[in-house]
Parts: C-alpha cells; sequence; structure tokens
C-alpha cells in the first residue's frame, strides 16, 4: 500500500516542499531510500524501525521503498526520519493515510520512539504557511521558534506514539498557543551597559554616532583600555529590532541550529564574536551545507573583530564584497544560496605590535616601520569601509573607582532612535535605511555642505593630508551627527567633529 | 674633451683602487705620473692590489676609458672626480677616493651639508627627532646629508623632502645595486627634488658588510658637522660619529633617555665631548653656518572663546579628551567639534590616544 506525507527541506534560507512516499510491498524484508538522500537520512532506515518497535506499533515484514521527491534535489538532514515513520504506519495500515494529507511533517527519531528537535524550523514554517499549509507537525523542542508566525496550527510532539496518536484521533493535542509581538517591549537584557563604562567620553561618543547612522567603526587603544567592553555596549544603544528583522535573524539562527530551547525569536541583536583564528569559511558560511556563516549569523546586529590586525588578510578580504552588498551568496557545487548578512563592523586593534604606542601608561618598543607594517596589514579598501576610527585610552585607576554616573544605555539610546527616526524618513520608499547606507547619489542630494563647511574640509584635507577616499565617509558622519541634533542642514561644526574620525587616513 | 687631470682620476677611480692603497701611492706619485710609469718603473701590483693593479692595466687605453665614459652616461650616471672635490672632502683625512659616481645635482657638494645620522631601528623619538632637525635645518638652507638606510636615515631624508630642502644620499652600494630596496622610492624621490645621491663604488658593485662603514667617511667627509640622532652602544652611527672627529668635523649627539638603550650611544658621545644637538639653529651658530631666515609662517590663527578657552588649558601641557571634557565642561560632541577644527587650523596636535597638545 502507498502513502504519502508532506515534509519540508532547507536550502540556505528558504524552504521548500518534500513528498515523503513510502510503499509497501510483497518482497524481501527490508527498506529502499530513493530521491538522492544524504547519508543522515540512509541511516535513518535503522532509526525509523527502532522508534516503530519501540513505540508499541508493528514494523512490517514487506518491502519498504522510500522516495523523496523531487527526485534531483539532494535531501540534507535527519528531519525526514519522523514523515518516514508516519508513512510507514500509513503505509502498513497502522493510521489512516487520510489524517496525513495537508499536514506537513517533519522531526528526527531516536531509537525509543522519541522525537528530537531539527535545526531550521523557522524557514521551514514560513515556506509551508507560504504554501498554503495549515497544519504542520514539529519536534516538541522546537515549538517556541513558531509562536510569532500566525495562521498555521503548530501541532509539536515529543514521541512517535504520541504523534501517532494524534493522528489516530485517540489523543487529540491542541495547536501551539501563539504569542503576539509588542515592538519595543522585548525587555532584552544585555549582560553590559554605558553606565559602566567610565571616562572614555570621545568612545562613547563615537559609539553613539556610529549606532545613530549604522557606520562601522574601528577603535584604536592599548590593551586593557576597555575597547572590547566598548564594542560590547554598542548592542544596547542599537534601535529595537521590528518584527521582519527579529524573525529573520531568528531564522539564520535556525538554519545553523543555535537557537535556544527556550527562544522563540532573537529580540537582542546578535552581537558575534569570531576569534582571529576563523576561517574565511566559518565567517562567510559554506561547507558542503553551506551554513550561514559568522557575518550573516550578525545580521541584523554586530560583528566583532577583536585586534583585527591578527586576521589573516584573505580572511579580511573576505569581507569586502558583504559590506557592500549586505549579503553573501555561498557558491558550492550541489547548491548556490545567498544569506542575508547585514551587520555593523566594529573592529579593534592595538596601536602598535607591542601595543604601547602612545599609550600613556606604558613604553612603547617598536620602531616606526614596524608600527607602518603591522598598520598595513589592514588594506585600505577595507578600510575604506570603515567610517569612525577612534582611538581609546588606558582607563587609570582614579577612572575606575569614580563614583560619578556615566549616561546609561537607555538615554543615549533615545537619542540614536530619534536620529533613526530622522533617517526613516529622509530614506521612505528606497531600500536605503542608514546614513551609511547611502549612495553616492544620495550623498549629493542629502548632504549638501554650506560654503563654510567646504572651506573646512578643503583645510582639513590640505593640513591633516587626508586621503581622497575620506572625502564620502566624512560627509554621512557629518550627516549623521547633524541628524543626532536634529539639525536640518550640514554645518562647519559637524564636519569638523566628522574630520576627527579619520585618524587612520592621515599621512604618517 | 676633458681637462687631462679629471681623466687620470677618472682611470684610477674606475679601476677600484682602494682609496687606502691610492693614498699610499698618491704620497709618492701624482695620478699623471702613474698613468706614464705603470707597467714600466710601477711594475709591482702590491700598492695597488692585485685586483685593481690588473685592471689598472686593463684600462690604459684612452679609447677604452672613452668608451666606459660613454657607457655610464648611457646608464645616467654621472662621475665627479677628485679634483673636483669640494675643499672639505679632498681633506686627507677623509682618505677621499678618486672619484664619485652620482646622479642629480653635483653643485650641491659644494653647498654647507650636515650629517644626520643614526640607528635602523629607531624609536618614535628618534623618528621626532631626525625629522624634526632635518626639516628644520632645510629650512635654513642647510643640505641634510644622510645614508638611505632604512630608521634615522629615511626620515632625515624624508624630513629634507618636506621641507623643500636639498638632501645628498650616500650609498654604501654602486648607484644601480641600491640596498635596502625599500627605499627605492626615497631614492627616486630625492633626485625628483633636486638632490643627490652618490657612491664611491661602480653602479654594479653590491653592498657588503665592509662597504657600508666605509662609506661613512663620506658622509661625514661631506659635512660640516654630523649630527647621531640615535645609536645603541655598537651603532653604525658611532663609525661615522668616529670618522667625523678624525676629520674635525663637529660632532653632535641627541640627548635620550638615559634608560633608553638606543639612545646610549648618543648618550655616551655626549659624555665624551660631543655637542649636544638640540635645536637647527645652535647647530647652525656652532658650525658658522649663516642660516638662512626660515619664513615661518607666524600667521595669526584666529580662535573663537571656546576654543580660547581650550588654548588656555593646554597651555599648561597636553590633556587627554576627558581631561578637557571635565575642565572645559563642555559636552563631548561639542568639545570634539572644536578640538578638530583647531586642529584643522594648525593650533593645536592631536597625539595618539586622544590626547591633545599646542602645535
Amino acid at each position: 500500500m502507498l502513502a504519502k506525507v508532506k515534509s519540508f527541506g532547507l536550502s540556505g534560507l528558504n524552504g521548500y516542499a518534500v513528498d515523503v512516499e513510502v510503499d509497501v510491498s510483497n518482497g524481501l524484508p527490508g527498506i529502499e531510500m530513493v530521491g538522492l538522500p544524504d547519508a543522515a537520512i540512509k541511516e535513518s532506515k535503522e532509526r525509523v524501525r527502532s522508534a516503530i518497535k519501540n513505540s508499541m506499533f508493528q514494523y512490517t515484514y514487506g518491502k519498504v521503498t522510500v522516495n523523496l521527491a523531487p527526485a534531483d534535489v539532494r535531501k540534507e538532514g535527519p528531519l525526514y526520519d519522523l514523515p518516514v515513520a508516519l508513512g510507514i504506519l500509513a503505509a502498513t495500515g497502522q493510521i489512516d493515510p487520510r489524517a496525513l494529507a495537508d499536514t506537513v511533517i517533519v522531526g528526527e527519531l531516536s531509537l525509543d520512539g522519541g522525537v528530537r528537535p531539527v535545526r531550521g524550523i523557522l524557514p521551514i514554517l514560513l515556506a509551508a504557511k507560504n504554501a498554503g499549509f495549515r497544519k504542520i507537525i514539529i519536534p516538541w523542542e522546537n515549538r517556541n521558534e513558531t509562536v510569532f508566525v500566525p495562521d498555521i496550527n503548530v501541532f509539536a510532539f515529543s514521541s512517535l506514539g504520541d504523534a501517532a496518536a494524534h493522528l489516530r484521533g485517540e489523543k487529540t493535542a491542541n495547536p501551539v498557543e501563539k504569542s503576539v509581538w509588542h515592538t519595543g517591549d522585548s525587555g532584552t537584557v544585555y549582560g553590559e551597559d554605558l553606565r559602566y563604562v567610565k571616562g572614555q567620553y570621545a568612545a562613547r561618543r563615537a559609539l553613539e554616532i556610529a549606532a545613530a547612522g549604522g557606520h562601522n567603526l574601528l577603535m584604536i587603544g592599548p590593551p586593557g583600555g576597555g575597547k572590547t567592553m566598548l564594542a560590547r555596549c554598542l548592542p544596547t544603544i542599537l534601535p529595537e529590532m521590528t518584527l521582519d528583522e527579529a524573525l529573520e535573524t531568528t531564522k539564520i539562527h535556525s538554519v545553523a541550529g543555535i537557537l535556544g530551547e527556550k527562544e522563540s525569536l532573537i529580540l537582542r541583536r546578535p552581537f558575534r564574536t569570531p576569534h582571529h583564528t576563523a576561517s574565511g569559511i566559518a565567517l562567510t558560511g559554506g561547507s558542503a551545507s553551506a551554513r550561514p556563516g559568522e557575518i550573516s549569523l550578525a545580521h541584523n546586529g554586530v560583528l566583532f573583530l577583536d585586534e583585527l590586525p591578527e586576521y589573516p588578510r584573505a580572511v579580511l578580504e573576505i569581507l569586502r564584497q558583504p559590506l557592500e552588498d549586505n549579503q553573501i551568496t555561498v557558491a558550492r557545487a550541489q547548491r548556490t544560496v545567498c544569506y542575508p548578512a547585514n551587520f555593523m563592523l566594529v573592529a579593534s586593534m592595538n596601536p602598535c605590535p607591542c601595543g604601547n604606542y602612545g599609550s600613556s601608561h606604558g613604553e612603547c618598543r617598536c620602531t616606526p616601520a614596524q608600527i607602518e607594517k603591522y598598520r598595513s596589514r589592514i588594506s585600505g579598501p577595507l578600510l575604506d569601509r570603515i567610517d569612525l576610527h577612534i582611538e581609546v585610552d588606558n582607563v587609570t585607576y582614579d577612572d575606575l573607582t569614580e563614583h560619578s554616573a556615566s549616561e546609561d544605555s537607555a538615554t543615549v539610546k533615545k537619542r540614536v532612535d530619534a536620529a533613526r527616526a530622522v533617517q526613516a524618513a529622509r530614506f521612505a520608499g528606497t531600500d536605503v535605511h542608514s546614513n551609511a547606507a547611502m549612495p553616492s547619489a544620495m550623498l549629493q542630494l542629502h548632504c549638501a555642505l554650506n560654503e563654510q563647511a567646504h572651506t573646512l574640509l578643503r583645510d582639513a584635507f590640505n593640513r591633516l593630508g587626508l586621503s581622497a577616499r575620506a572625502y564620502s565617509r566624512i560627509v554621512k558622519v557629518a550627516r549623521t551627527i547633524a541628524d543626532l541634533e536634529g539639525a536640518e542642514s550640514i554645518t562647519a561644526e559637524h564636519v569638523a567633529e566628522a574630520v576627527g574620525y579619520r585618524t587612520l587616513d592621515r599621512k604618517v | 674633451m676633458m681637462e687631462s687631470e679629471d681623466f687620470f682620476w677618472f682611470w684610477l677611480g674606475i679601476s677600484g683602487v682602494s682609496a687606502r692603497r691610492l693614498d699610499a701611492v698618491l704620497s709618492v706619485y701624482s695620478p699623471v705620473e702613474i698613468w706614464e710609469k705603470i707597467g714600466g718603473e710601477l711594475s709591482d701590483p702590491y700598492p695597488f692590489g692585485e685586483k685593481a693593479y690588473e685592471s689598472l692595466l686593463r684600462y690604459h687605453s684612452e679609447e677604452l676609458l672613452r668608451k666606459s665614459m660613454e657607457r655610464l652616461d648611457d646608464l645616467g650616471i654621472g662621475f665627479v672626480t677628485r679634483n673636483r672635490f669640494s675643499e672639505r672632502l679632498s681633506q686627507r683625512e677623509v682618505r677621499p677616493p678618486a672619484m664619485l659616481y652620482y646622479r642629480g645635482d653635483i653643485s650641491l657638494l659644494h653647498t654647507d651639508c650636515v650629517g644626520v645620522v643614526g640607528t635602523r631601528e629607531c624609536t618614535a623619538y628618534g623618528k621626532d627627532a631626525a625629522t624634526r632637525l632635518a626639516y628644520d635645518l632645510c629650512a635654513s638652507g642647510v643640505t641634510v646629508v644622510s645614508g638611505l638606510a632604512t630608521g634615522i636615515d629615511a626620515y632625515a631624508h624624508r624630513a629634507a623632502l618636506k621641507a623643500n630642502g636639498k638632501t645628498i644620499a650616500v650609498l654604501g652600494s654602486g648607484l644601480n645595486c641600491m640596498a635596502p630596496v625599500s627605499n627605492m622610492g626615497l631614492y627616486q624621490d630625492i633626485l625628483r627634488s633636486g638632490g643627490l645621491v652618490v657612491s664611491e663604488y661602480a653602479p654594479q658593485i653590491v653592498a657588503t658588510r665592509y662597504t657600508f662603514p666605509e662609506r661613512n667617511r663620506i658622509i661625514s667627509g661631506l659635512s660640516a658637522g654630523v649630527i647621531v640622532v640615535e645609536a645603541r652602544e655598537k651603532s653604525g652611527a658611532l663609525i661615522t660619529a668616529e670618522f667625523a672627529a678624525e676629520q674635525n668635523r663637529t660632532v653632535f649627539a641627541v640627548p635620550g633617555n638615559i634608560t633608553s638603550a638606543r639612545s646610549s650611544g648618543c648618550n655616551r658621545l655626549l659624555y665624551d665631548g660631543a655637542t649636544p644637538a638640540l635645536c637647527a639653529q645652535d647647530i647652525c651658530d656652532c658650525l658658522n653656518i649663516s642660516a638662512k631666515k626660515s619664513e615661518k609662517n607666524n600667521r595669526v590663527i584666529q580662535l573663537d572663546i571656546f576654543e580660547q578657552k581650550i588654548y588656555n588649558i593646554l597651555i599648561s601641557g597636553e590633556r587627554s579628551f576627558d581631561d578637557l571634557v571635565e575642565q572645559t565642561a563642555l559636552l563631548p560632541p561639542k568639545l570634539s567639534a572644536l578640538l578638530s577644527a583647531m586642529e584643522i587650523k594648525g593650533a593645536v596636535v592631536k597625539k595618539q590616544s586622544n590626547i591633545y597638545t599646542i602645535a
């Protein structure tokens, strides 16, 4: 007898429908799987057999043929265990095949009949919904991912027995309850807060500008200056994620399989800190199964590269294209997938190999040639994509023990939100969202400089020896500074401050 | 086409007789006499060295020498023979070579020159000191002489170029085998700026560990005084200082921290009686060089009240950004705009780590 079960597979961030067809016929006992299954799927026959047996069902003595259609797409992962098992039960008459109609089923089985969580539930759910399905059966532990997707009934089970009982109508389960999204009351708690950053006024200010305009940021300073802590504070002053942003980010994390069981939706902006030994593939995503990399996991959040010059140059150069396009295309022999990668790059570096150059606390032992060499590890084109360079000095003991309260993140965030609102109005109807992403055409439209500002900028170029590439960066940052102030047009003062954030462009 | 004396010196020069041996022979014979007597009366290769003697014989032909001159001309390399050296360079103590190969403006040999030398592995302090002294010297019309090595040498040359001044590089190799290659750009810049690059070695000679110390005597020989900017206890720069002392040049040394290993050689020189190099003006006075009044543009910088306030605080010493926030009671955005504007005007300088100081 033949049974058909609907299931879904994953290609990048998109789900696609897979028909699991199970046929049981007379012949030598055994199970045959066709339809380009990978090793994890081929092994599922052992899991399915034990799970059926251990769930007090009858495994068939006939020959079982399983086909995963479409037959020409390679299927991956253990998420077809549950559909295959339910298909066999239906084909052997242990559940009614009609109960399986219009229901999408995904899940991995363990030998005792339990259903284990799988990755990528959220994208599968969204794809199933878009394909017109109204019922889906998923592993119990994945249920939290589904609560913000309306219009589709999600049934979550922790064992094959429960799922079969539900389908047989013996023990009907209720669909997972939905939650309603409220913007702004996510109550996200971050470990850090700007309140705990003592002094560092210049760095705090730069952080605020970066957050307000979506500018990439490079911090230069001796070890122990608090660069990492400052970077960790950045997500706390970024605006709240919208539902779309949160869903997008959650999808990526779901596909990567790093979503916690409790976590239904990622509400905090991600803060990813890949180590400098990370390979290019780890950053961009890839491997045979084309999983998302660190830059995609940082989507809508912050990618923090500590000790930037320590990264292999080849790895850093990889960042150039995603920084421009906000997405990364991973092409592999079997598939080409496109992951979103719209992140803010925050990097930190020491001013010289020993770390003490210019520090008020230690003596630098590096030769100018060594310093030049160290700095030249970061290529011009990459530097070109970083709008703000700031210097961070060591914190003294007095600073640390000072009790006067610094401004907290919530206050800064209000200003950032206001500046973002100005930008949202300015870029309404375009696909640009922040000043940092402005293309050259818009630059002329929105960033007109008055005569005074022009004069000042010309002087700055002559006197400080700025390189030509600094121009558009300075203008964009000046625009953000003006937005923070609520100013309509860019004045000389805004430009002056923006010039101050281009230290690495100066000729040594 | 050529005065005969030049011709004989050229012959001695292109044969590669070492300056030391040449001195010994010249104390007995004049160049013309050597030309006439070589192979005959002067048939002993010993005073010249085996190799040099052979090439002296080989080049003992007017035609060949003319061809060599043409070949040098093709390479774009000039030569200046010993009889045309400046008085200073021709001193006996300098042990001048028979001739120098050069590219650039040879008339610089006869200007007021000061040598600026130092370690290759210089510190930021050495870089600053070399840059400042060389810049100011050039601004007052002095020609800066150095060795086109990395470190202090390179910074001295660069500062000279920045001041639109003249600079002479003395190579420890042939003009076509310049080392280190990383300074090739600087070499070109010096020539473009109307400077001079000289070497006592034939264009294709590669530098060895012996050629560098040898050329140091020419650096000091060209100069009225030599400034050692930064040197360890054992440094090539100290060899230059030694040559300078032998040649009766004034030796200047830039004082450094007694704790800094890279200034220990300089401090030792000072202890031994070298003149401290404090500023370009002192050096010019000491060497009796009439310094061209450098047109330091004392243009008036307009400051508004806030900027004046900041300026007044910075007069008493450098301050970090955080200190300034607290002392001026200005908001960080305003202060950072002010400081940046002042920097553009040239009123303040931002150092590393957000420390500001008066320009």
